[in-house]
């Protein structure tokens, strides 16, 4: 099991072009990621399930992880969310 | 923002015809246009920041549904637009499945917290369970018309 909070740092928030990039980061690791926002726990592997999240600017985020590469996909997508998503 | 007041009844299209991205969306920016008659829109202009947006990366999201959207400096309002395809459309989306549903945005530019309050809404009806497969099965535009009211009751407010 690995965690980490991360805090949305691009302007736009989890918008649909972000949520894309991390659902399909997280897809390519063997361990399922979920995202946690206020209690409510979605799927990282789903764009649609990520933006029911509406994580705006400065939003705190978990990032939780369990499998056998779940470090590596924790860490990738904290730099993923921490690089404003290459955005901006 | 109900589902319901952002895709009026005559904003949906249950059958698009189109079976590529282009066509699909040139249907159901038509169909947007000739049920609202919203000021300053134009199909070409319209149709032209939705596909630039697609080249950034598709908004197929997978599953069969795409969201694609775009910002238009000349209209006044956040309009919405629903087309169902029987027969599936080439979106290039994630998962690399046909799109059967397409929820079309179109709006002036709006602050992010409103952008991402309408992506709630959208994805949070959606994801309802069944509800991708009640649109798709639907008889007619009215009935799907009918599921995003039963869309909007179930997600609240």
């Amino acid at each position: 099991m690995a965690e980490k909070t991360v805090t949305i740092q691009n302007r736009h928030g989890l918008h649909v072009r972000p949520a894309t990039q991390l659902a399909e980061l997280a897809g390519k690791f063997k361990s399922p990621v979920t995202i946690v926002k206020d209690g409510q726990e979605v799927s990282a592997r789903s764009i649609i399930e990520l933006l029911t999240l509406a994580a705006a600017h400065g939003t705190e985020l978990r990032i939780k992880a369990e499998g056998p590469d779940a470090a590596e996909a924790v860490d990738a997508i904290q730099k993923l969310i921490d690089g404003r998503f290459g955005l901006e | 923002m109900k589902l319901t007041d952002l895709v009026s009844r005559e904003s949906v299209v249950g059958d698009i015809l189109s079976t590529d991205k282009k066509g699909a969306l040139r249907e159901l920016v038509e169909a947007l246009r000739v049920a609202r008659k919203p000021a300053g829109f134009k199909t070409t202009e319209v149709l032209g920041a939705l596909m630039k947006r697609e080249k950034m990366g598709t908004t197929g999201m997978g599953g069969g549904v795409a969201l694609p959207h775009a910002k238009v400096e000349k209209i006044s309002a956040l309009y919405g637009a629903l087309g169902r395809s029987k027969a599936g459309v080439d979106f290039g989306a994630v998962d690399g499945e046909k799109v059967h549903l397409i929820f079309m945005l179109v709006s002036p530019p709006v602050e992010a917290d409103e952008h991402l309050a309408v992506l709630k809404r959208v994805s949070a009806g959606i994801r309802l369970p069944n509800m991708s497969k009640f649109l798709r099965a639907a008889k007619d535009s009215k009935a799907i018309w009918d599921l995003l009211r039963e869309m909007d009751q179930s997600v609240g407010a």
